[in-house]
């Protein structure tokens, strides 16, 4: 399904030209500045980190940047200038955050996001996961085995190459590269302990703080868009298929969870989280799982009906137990333990 | 002012040449005739387009390539649980069948899901599927509908639009061609469906436009009840007055005469008829019947001075002749002037409407004096009702408690209306026939009494007070429709209830199109222009009232989000030009033809941005329309442009624009015309001006009226309000011409003043009240528009009959023109002024 040409390269600088006229035409955002209320955004929310139970961002379509200081009930909308949409975000404390999306763009801010400043990733692929270690050290992922790492709060980042003894499914053997494959999600859980999750079940972890990379073996070979690791030991990877995997040694192994999916529905888990005992993962079609034994067992969470035509990308968990998660037309949840509370009207 | 003697020598001419000029009158009468009986009664879409605006030369440019605007919505509520069950869903098949079956469809336009247009898109083993959302049939069992809910709920531009946001209702959406409507066979048809379909489990609402028109039609045939009842009323009110046969027929003839004349030269043009601006052809009847009444009166006033029926026709049509003329010219001048808006609608009805009162110079003034010469003189004395069966007191108190009662017992639903109306109508028709002889003095004594001494005034300060207060009001009256909803129906009508379902349950039923034009083929599949796309459909989604935007961003994005294996943060538009080109060559050769005509025209040089909205008040689509434009004074450039503005708002808003701007000319205009008349009939300035005062006051209070009263004004009441303006001016010339005519036998103004009211102020008040009586049978009328029509004709009416009667002489009276006091009273008449007590004058 993928474009895997790289003939595409001619195509390039036209790509670029293009990217600089959209730029140069979207000049001047009149939005930026706004505070909204929770329930007024309609653009898709992609992303999502808070600092603590009422400070955190959002990122979504249009280049749009939400910040709360009091735990969504309104977002102060902020600009990095661009158009193109972000869609990954990591906040190291309520001042420090780094955003990422479409074309390699990143962007941070040290002053609660009143000003962002566009970073030079070097590269031009979409970016889709980024994580801080701490206010210098950051990793963000997207397409085609993209790695970036920094060590100065973004200033240089530099490429860490997918391990290419990663395995791939032998229908893909000779198509596809480890080098090609998309990677979705990016977590510390520890300043040395970072793991990565992607195409074709892959999951890479580091234990040197994400300067080399060592393949696991997942066990599946669908899609993986989240992972999270509670601890060096014990973590989750969620994908495709309503696939949720769990391991409590550190990746050595990893086993299938079951869950009952409803019927008529084809449903994806996009990302997971687990603080003490409480986990949520989120999926589409209002697909919402919970966990209250540390991640060991999950259940299927009731939803009112119409909550099955919004999607759910981005879980952020926090230590009280609370959390947020954003999703389709501006969609936002606000979790407390095993409840949780819809932005949206009709829900 | 036209010679005296030119207006006898026209009437002599008539007296002499009597039969010549029946043969004329009846031949034209025959040829108008022949043509009426070819009139058609229906509405054309395109009559209410102004084809010069910018939006109307737009919409018929895309109308091809984006369809109709004018879409009829047939909703499907389940009563308990949701659509997603085999039977509902299985009806919702059938209906999509059964509209596409329809004649006159645009049949790319026909919109539900479960028509195969409405696109599925699922990514499974690795492979993009882009389906019916019934695929692969329409739901047998449970299972089936399960699949159809997810099909729903994972797409994008379904749910809210197709699906309603509670899951309780589905809308097919039909687009159909102006030309190709065909009301009554749309009505049956969907009558049909409806019976078939709507069952214990399931409603069925419609709405939309097309909708909107047929509703109105069936209220058609209520036409005839209200001619019916009018004519009825008309000739009861007749024949109290006047107490003879003649005094029935002969206005009535003249009516009649007049409305084959209109009708026939609307027939002759090949004008349709709507059936919504029929209150206008009734009340131009009663305006015929006035001006007979009015010449009837003066000549049985004349034959009873002169016993010599010529001499009494010639002396009281010369007298009549200058008035009558400026005031159907006037009449038909300012209706004429209405066709200054150019919407098709309009234009016909003045036209026709102007030569129908332009008739009247037929049907009145010069067959009138013809056939009094042919039939019998008034009886000697008026007819005096000696004995009434008890005292008028007693009598009214009799008439309030049956009014009371009558209105008791038919809001207790005991009673029907009609028979509890027929019942009050006949304890009236006893009261007034013994009563009104009483009655119209009371009144004229009121009237006179208004403008005598201090109060005349007290009626000065109230008029300059109206003057004032009353624009605080008018001036916020709005163009277009107020309320949401229809301006045409009442809100409890099934149109309106189903309109609100749609605009409740789903995104919104009106829709504004704007045009993104790359200018060159293939234009919209680059990055720049969609990304242009999303900015302007995320920017008119927070236009007030919107309530969602449609663009094929919808395809490009969970496309570009199926090809990454479905993850969300891939459904963005590619920044690659070759991974949109693929995304589009995937969505053609997987879809049918034809399934992005809805978002882009076939060369993809054009795309559209379709935003739905909750209502199409004025405000709305002003505000939605000047949030497109300021976007695109903003972004337009050598890469895009812009082109406004499609859809219903496109329509309403070159439809609403036209009107705003041709209703202040024609105001303008209607009045300079009739001051001109004036001008011309008296040959004095001031006069003409104390006569514009209840002119433009009644137009100020109507204006006020129709904002506290919130009925709007839009294409189909413009025609009614600007008649209204220019007809409302006879009072005041009858009255005025009266007062000259007295001055001149008597030299004193206030006397002449007060006789002019006590004579012609009988016929006046009668002739409003003819004129009530043919706008009040629509007040109850099924059809809010042509209600609040008719309420608003009778209170123009009534304003200026006010005006005419009480300010008029009141500014005379105080202003004391030099018209009168530097004029010689030519025919000093001792007799009267001894008669009215006045000193007799020895200078004359």
């Amino acid at each position: 399904m993928h474009d895997r040409e790289s003939a595409e390269r001619p195509l390039l600088g036209r790509s670029l030209a293009a990217a600089a006229l959209v730029c140069a035409c979207f000049a001047g955002p009149s939005w930026a500045g706004e505070t909204v209320s929770s329930d007024a955004v309609r653009q898709n929310l992609y992303a999502t980190c808070f600092v603590d139970d009422r400070v955190g961002w959002a990122v979504g379509d249009l280049g749009r940047i939400f910040r709360t200081d009091d735990a969504t009930a309104t977002w102060n909308v902020q600009s990095a200038g661009v158009k193109r949409p972000f869609v990954a975000a990591a906040c190291v404390d309520a001042d420090n955050a780094f955003i990422a999306g479409q074309a390699g763009q990143i962007a941070r801010t040290s002053d609660a996001g009143a000003t962002w400043t566009m970073l030079d990733s070097g590269v031009d692929r979409q970016l889709l996961s980024i994580a801080f270690a701490d206010a210098r050290t950051g990793i963000a992922v997207g397409d085609y085995g993209t790695i970036l790492r920094t060590e100065d709060a973004g200033a240089t980042w530099t490429r860490v190459p997918v391990p290419t003894e990663t395995q791939l499914p032998e229908e893909y053997f000779g198509i596809v590269e480890p080098g090609d494959i998309v990677l979705y999600s990016v977590q510390w859980s520890s300043a040395e302990h970072v793991s990565i999750a992607g195409e074709f079940g892959v999951i890479l972890v580091s234990n040197d703080g994400g300067r080399t990379f060592a393949p696991q073996s997942s066990g599946v070979d669908t899609t993986l868009f989240g992972i999270f690791f509670a601890d060096d030991q014990r973590g989750w990877a969620v994908g495709m298929e309503s696939v949720l995997l769990s391991t409590v040694d550190g990746g050595a192994t990893w086993k299938r969870e079951r869950i009952q999916t409803p019927p008529g529905f084809s449903l994806a888990l996009y990302d997971l989280e687990v603080r003490g005992n409480r986990g949520w993962a989120v999926g589409n079609s209002g697909f919402l799982l919970t966990s209250d034994d540390a991640g060991v067992t999950w259940k299927l969470v009731q939803v009112p009906p119409q909550m099955g035509s919004y999607w759910f990308r981005e879980v952020s968990l926090l230590a009280s137990g609370k959390g947020f998660v954003v999703g389709s037309t501006g969609m936002v949840l606000t979790l407390d333990g095993a409840g949780f509370k819809a932005n949206k009207d009709e829900l | 002012m036209i010679p005296q003697r030119w207006i006898e020598a026209y009437l002599r001419f008539l007296l002499t040449y009597k039969r010549t000029t029946i043969v004329v009158v009846t031949l034209m009468t025959a040829f108008f005739g022949f043509h009426l009986t070819n009139i058609k009664l229906h509405t054309d879409f395109f009559d209410f387009y102004p084809r010069q605006h910018e939006y109307i030369r737009f919409y018929n440019e895309f109308r091809r390539m984006f369809g109709s605007a004018n879409i009829m919505s047939v909703i499907l509520e389940v009563k308990d649980g949701d659509i997603y069950n085999p039977e509902t869903l299985q009806k919702l098949d059938r209906i999509t069948k059964y509209m596409v079956e329809t004649k006159g469809v645009v049949p790319t336009q026909i919109l539900s899901i479960a028509h195969p247009k409405v696109r599925s898109f699922s990514a499974t083993g690795g492979t993009i599927s882009i389906r019916e959302i019934f695929y692969p049939t329409v739901p047998q069992t449970q299972a089936d509908a399960d699949r159809v809910r997810f099909a729903v709920y994972s797409n994008r531009g379904v749910r809210g639009v197709f699906v309603s946001n509670d899951d309780k209702a589905a809308v097919v959406h039909t687009g159909f061609w102006e030309e190709a409507l065909d009301f009554r066979y749309l009505r049956e048809r969907m009558n049909s469906l409806v019976e078939q379909e709507q069952d214990d489990r399931h409603e069925i609402y419609i709405t939309g436009f097309p909708w909107l028109y047929t509703s109105v039609l069936q209220y058609a045939n209520d036409l005839y009840y209200v001619f019916g009842a009018t004519l009825i009323a008309l000739s009861f009110l007749l024949y109290s007055y006047f107490r003879t046969w003649t005094g029935i027929w002969v206005p009535i003839f003249s009516g009649i005469l007049s409305s084959i004349w209109g009708l026939g030269i609307a027939a002759a043009l090949g004008f349709n008829l709507d059936p919504l601006v029929l209150v206008i052809p009734i009340f131009l009847t009663a305006r015929a019947l006035s001006h007979s009444v009015q010449s009837m009166d003066r000549y049985h006033e004349e034959y009873h001075r002169l016993r010599d029926k010529d001499k009494a026709i010639i002396v009281s049509y010369s007298h009549l002749f200058a008035p009558a003329i400026a005031s159907i010219v006037t009449d038909g001048i300012g209706l004429l002037i209405v066709a200054v808006a150019p919407i098709p609608l309009i234009q016909k009805i003045a036209i026709f409407a102007s030569f129908w009162v332009v008739s009247i110079f037929i049907s009145v003034v010069s067959l009138h004096p013809i056939i009094l010469a042919y039939i019998d003189p008034p009886p000697d004395a008026p007819h005096e009702n000696a004995s009434p069966p008890m005292s008028i007191g007693a009598a009214t108190g009799i008439i309030a408690v049956v009014s009371a009662a009558a209105l008791g017992v038919t809001f207790a639903g005991l009673v029907p209306g009609v028979v509890s109306g027929i019942a009050w109508s006949l304890v009236f028709a006893w009261y007034w026939l013994n009563y009104c002889e009483r009655i119209y003095p009371w009144i004229t004594n009121i009237v006179i009494q208004a403008s005598e001494g201090w109060r005349r005034h007290a009626m000065i300060v109230l008029t300059v007070a109206m003057y004032l207060l009353l624009p605080i009001w008018g001036f916020t009256l709005k163009v277009g429709d107020m309320t949401p909803g229809a301006a045409l129906l009442f809100p409890q009508h099934p149109y309106n209830v189903a309109y609100d379902k749609l605009n409740s349950k789903f995104l919104g039923a009106s829709q504004l199109i704007v045009v993104i034009d790359t200018m060159r083929p293939n234009g919209i599949k680059e990055a720049g222009p969609l990304n242009v796309m999303e900015e302007l459909a995320d920017h008119m989604e927070g236009a007030k009232g919107a309530g969602g935007s449609i663009t094929v961003l919808e395809i490009v994005k969970v496309l570009a989000s199926l090809y990454r294996d479905g993850d969300p943060k891939w459904g963005i538009v590619p920044v690659n030009p070759r991974d949109i080109a693929e995304l589009f060559y995937f969505f053609e050769n997987a879809a049918a033809a034809g399934d992005l005509d809805r978002f882009m025209d076939s060369s993809a040089r054009y795309g559209s941005v379709t935003t739905l909205f909750r209502d199409y008040s004025h405000n709305v689509i002003m505000s939605a329309i000047d949030r497109a434009r300021d976007f695109g004074a903003e972004y337009e450039g050598e890469e895009v442009r812009f082109r406004y503005a499609g859809g219903l708002f496109g329509i309403l808003a070159a439809v609403n624009e036209e009107v705003e701007g041709s209703y202040w000319i024609s105001l303008g205009m209607i009045f300079g015309i009739v001051y001109w008349c004036l001008y011309l009939t008296y040959g004095t300035f001031f006069c003409s001006l104390i006569l514009m005062i209840p002119v433009v006051l009644s137009q100020l209070a109507a204006e006020a009226l129709m904002v506290w009263l919130s009925i709007d004004l839009n294409v189909n009441s413009l025609p009614v309000a600007a008649a209204g303006a220019g007809v409302g001016v006879d009072y005041g010339i009858y009255h005025f011409s009266r007062m000259v005519d007295t001055y001149d036998e008597l030299g004193d103004l206030d006397a002449a003043v007060d006789y002019a009211t006590a004579t012609t102020g009988k016929a006046i008040i009668f002739t409003a009240s003819t004129m009530m009586a043919g706008t009040v049978f629509w007040w109850f009328s099924e059809l809010k528009f042509q209600a609040e029509m008719g309420f608003l004709l009778a209170a123009l009416m009534l304003f200026n009959t006010f005006g005419g009667l009480v300010v008029v002489p009141a500014f005379v009276k105080v202003l004391r023109p030099s018209f009168f006091i530097k004029r010689h009273p030519r025919h000093y008449n001792a007799e009267l002024a001894a008669r009215l007590g006045l000193p007799p004058r020895q200078d004359l």
